[in-house]
């Protein structure tokens, strides 16, 4: 390492009703990867776009290179070399992904481009098709175009901003070697995550924030335990807790027989899947993203059409009921991107609760709210300002006590913790086990540990097909793995 | 280095209003201006402005603020209906058949059951753009705006044929409907207190509706996406199906405030809504999609309209065009002055910035 490329001084930043960032110092080294830690709504977001020119602080001092800047926006950003690559891709859906590439981009970059291309292509072991709209494009696909996007301005410092959260095991991986390597030739990469583990395996050093402050800052080889406990501070815990050990199974609450679902091109994404769900249980379906969960999830409450087969509820059979009379007959949904389909950003959290609650009485509801923060909390200025502002992990907490507090009889969630820091996701996945003492719970998961910690049964999803579901006693982390690869 | 950035900003609703008073206040200064540097005269000056005080813009109020309400729902869904002028006419043809041709009209009732019957009207027009749209998944914008050509020419042949007045001396246009359906006007002005009544009544209306219900919110999240609504457990297909036939009847309710307090007779289509629907539009946007503020707006509108007659009449040689310039410059500033409602423009200094 040589000398710091980036230096923050008591950087501060406040939004209406609250202070994102308190005072922040900290330093990004030459060819170091940095890790920045923390719980949802840390600031660890706000830090980022404060570097990448999205916004002005309030107070404090940036320098890069020891010359102190202002970067009013993410133009000026990459002009003096820092480029950002965040969660959700910015890209315009209409356009190729040529087009994308060199949009804004001026033309002295533009003949390093095909390199870059092969090399994230090489590296990530995915092959992008340049003349391929983007909107026909996966998720992981579009990540790697804003990632090639962000680097052929030539970077020295990339901030990457939650952007393994959607990424399948293997391409995470990959992307991790991706970063170690990118670092060794004099450059930087701030590295924002909520995921412990993820911070430790890749960085060299790690920043911990808390409530917009900065706590600690930690080399390489530090234990887990002291990050979690500066992370969370007093709420520290650990592990994903218990289960009660005898599940009273009630009745049969939704069968699904031989289901086959068809994908976005019209490829079998589902075939021929049958299990079914009593009260009392939480089946977990685990398994590598893009092997038919999405479509299945999206099958079962109504958003995707049934090419054959049959779900019946309760008795009823809704394989052609549309999502709005599955939900009046007491399903529950939480989508993997509550911003699209769960929550409005526009209206605010009693706006939101009343929409699907069904009774605009705005004092009940905000009573309703309050008794669910208690066990899942949720930070925001005030209930009264519009989603748009809080950060993902919030969106997400707010759509789960949404589908809580309608009270439904089967609640259908797609990875409900993969946007949260330990803390809340271990709170949530202790209300989904309350749930299901008075119904059923079906959770999508990728994370193997949180299929068999949480679920009563477990299933594997492997390129559309079912592996169970199996009791938890008969199977290990690797049985599952292996199925899920098999 | 100076640089331009423009920033957004959220004020207070007592900031936000002054701000809008003031710009508006300048808007007319600087069309004063115009008006005085066009014409050399201060009388068309005083004569133009004088719409703004004159009760007569309140006939415009009513009938603006009727469709631009129900625009308002449909436009916060994100569901495009440009089609309120041939809803607005479509009303006014089956009022104008209730008028001539059944005999209810002398009921008590009459003029209220006209009313309702204009405005089934211009929902049954506005039904066809949005159940195309629903089950065949036309582009609803496109729709409405081509079947207001079609409400035209159906106004058009109706009064060109079948419904010629026998006591027009051949104009195209029907006789007078009955007195007893006439909406009596005050005394020398051209509106009616009762509609103009009718009109705040539905601003409060629309206001709780939009507000305060869950058919309000589910139309907001409409305009995010249908699966929002569906997930909640509402039918995104009732919501956009409701949506969009309070919009067409309201404007079909337009069409028959139009014939029986101002018009009195079905006239050539264009002539009759005289481009009202398209002007409705305006209005719902400068009112930022907010029911309260559109009969403010609609006055403001209106008296833009009254001075377009009012600037003609004084100044000699100041023709149609000159009217709508000054018109139309006004229109623009107030949107620019909007603009800087929501936003803020700063001029930072970008230090040596090393490219």
């Amino acid at each position: 390492m040589g000398g710091s490329l980036i230096e923050l001084i008591n950087v501060s930043k406040r939004f209406p009703g609250v202070l994102a960032l308190d005072r922040v110092s900290m330093r990004i080294e030459v060819s170091e990867v940095h890790a920045l830690l923390g719980e949802n709504g840390a600031g660890k977001s706000t830090l980022g776009k404060i570097l990448f020119g999205v916004y002005a602080p309030d107070e404090g001092v940036i320098k890069v290179r020891g010359r102190e800047v202002r970067i009013p926006s993410p133009r000026h950003a990459m002009k003096l070399g820092i480029a950002m690559v965040s969660q959700r891709p910015q890209l315009v859906e209409d356009l190729t992904v040529w087009e994308n590439l060199v949009l804004g981009l001026g033309k002295d970059l533009r003949r390093d481009l095909y390199r870059t291309i092969d090399e994230v292509s090489r590296e990530l072991g995915i092959e992008l098709d340049l003349d391929k709209p983007v909107w026909s494009l996966s998720y992981t696909e579009k990540q790697m175009v804003s990632l090639v996007k962000s680097l052929a301005v030539n970077p020295c410092l990339l901030i990457m901003d939650e952007v393994t959260t959607y990424l399948p095991n293997n391409v995470r991986s990959r992307l991790y070697e991706f970063v170690k390597k990118f670092v060794e030739n004099g450059r930087s990469v701030l590295f924002i995550t909520h995921r412990i583990r993820e911070a430790l395996e890749i960085a060299d050093r790690v920043t911990v924030l808390r409530k917009g402050r900065v706590v600690a800052t930690y080399n390489r080889g530090v234990d887990i335990d002291s990050v979690r406990r500066a992370m969370f501070g007093d709420r520290y815990w650990n592990g994903f807790g218990t289960h009660e050990k005898t599940v009273a199974l009630g009745n049969m609450v939704l069968t699904v027989s031989s289901l086959t679902v068809l994908g976005d091109h019209g490829e079998e994404k589902v075939r021929g899947v049958s299990f079914d769900v009593r009260e009392g249980e939480i089946l977990a379906i685990t398994g590598i993203a893009g092997n038919g969960q999405r479509e299945l999830a999206e099958a079962l409450i109504g958003l995707r059409r049934v090419a054959r087969g049959r779900i019946t509820f309760m008795g009823i059979d809704i394989t052609r009921y549309p999502p709005s009379k599955r939900v009046s007959m007491g399903m529950g949904f939480v989508p993997d991107d509550v911003a699209k389909m769960s929550v409005s950003l526009e209206m605010n959290v009693y706006e939101n609760m009343a929409l699907r609650l069904g009774t605009t009485r705005f004092d009940a509801l905000a009573k309703v709210f309050e008794s669910y923060v208690h066990e899942i909390p949720v930070y925001t200025p005030s209930p009264k300002v519009p989603l748009k502002v809080l950060s993902g992990g919030n969106l997400q907490k707010i759509a789960i006590i949404k589908e809580l507090a309608s009270q439904c009889k089967l609640l259908i969630a797609c990875n409900p913790t993969r946007m949260l820091d330990e803390a809340s996701a271990h709170r949530v996945r202790n209300v989904l086990r309350n749930v299901a003492k008075r119904g059923a719970v079906i959770v999508f998961t990728e994370d193997v540990e949180e299929a068999l910690g949480l679920g009563t049964r477990i299933a594997v999803m492997n390129r559309g097909t079912i592996f169970g579901p199996y009791h938890r006693e008969e199977i290990d982390v690797a049985k599952i793995e292996e199925l899920m690869v098999s | 280095m100076l640089k331009i950035v423009i920033v957004r900003r959220e004020l207070g609703l007592s900031k936000r209003i002054a701000l809008s008073l003031t710009s508006i206040a300048l808007c007319l200064a600087v069309s004063a201006l115009i008006i005085y540097a066009i014409t050399g005269s201060t009388n068309v000056v005083f004569a133009a402005f004088t719409s703004f005080v004159d009760l007569n813009t309140l006939r415009y109020l009513g009938t603006l603020t009727v469709i631009a309400l129900g625009l308002c729902i449909a436009y916060r869904a994100k569901l495009w209906n440009l089609g309120a002028d041939g809803q607005l006419v479509i009303g006014a043809i089956l009022a104008t058949w209730f008028a001539l041709y059944t005999p209810l009209c002398s009921s008590s009732m009459g003029i209220v059951l006209g009313l309702v019957v204009a405005a089934l009207g211009g929902m049954a027009w506005s039904f066809i753009a949005i159940a195309l749209r629903i089950w065949i998944g036309v582009n609803e914008a496109l729709a409405t705006l081509l079947l207001n050509y079609v409400a035209y020419y159906l106004a058009n042949h109706l009064v060109e044929g079948p419904w010629r007045g026998v006591a027009v001396h051949g104009y195209p246009e029907t006789d007078l409907i009955p007195r007893a359906c006439w909406i009596p006007c005050v005394r020398g002005y051209s509106f009616s207190p009762y509609i103009v009544a009718m009109a705040l009544l539905l601003t409060v209306l629309i206001h709780v509706i939009v507000k305060r219900t869950r058919f309000g919110l589910a139309v907001k999240a409409l305009g995010t996406g249908e699966a929002l609504v569906e997930l909640s457990g509402i039918s995104a297909k009732k919501v956009a199906l409701l949506a969009f036939l309070m919009s067409g009847a309201l404007a079909g309710l337009a069409g028959g405030i139009e014939l029986f307090e101002v018009q009195r007779k079905l006239i050539l289509g264009t002539k009759f809504s005289a481009g009202l629907g398209f002007t409705a539009i305006i209005v719902a946007w400068l009112a930022q999609l907010e029911p309260l503020l559109v009969p403010l707006v609609s006055y403001f509108v209106g008296a833009l309209l009254l001075m377009m007659v009012g600037i003609q009449i004084a100044g000699a040689g100041v023709g149609d065009a000159v009217a709508q310039v000054i018109v139309g410059v006004l229109l623009v500033s107030t949107l620019v002055s909007n603009f800087f409602v929501n936003y803020r423009m700063k001029i930072v200094k970008v230090k040596g910035v090393k490219l």
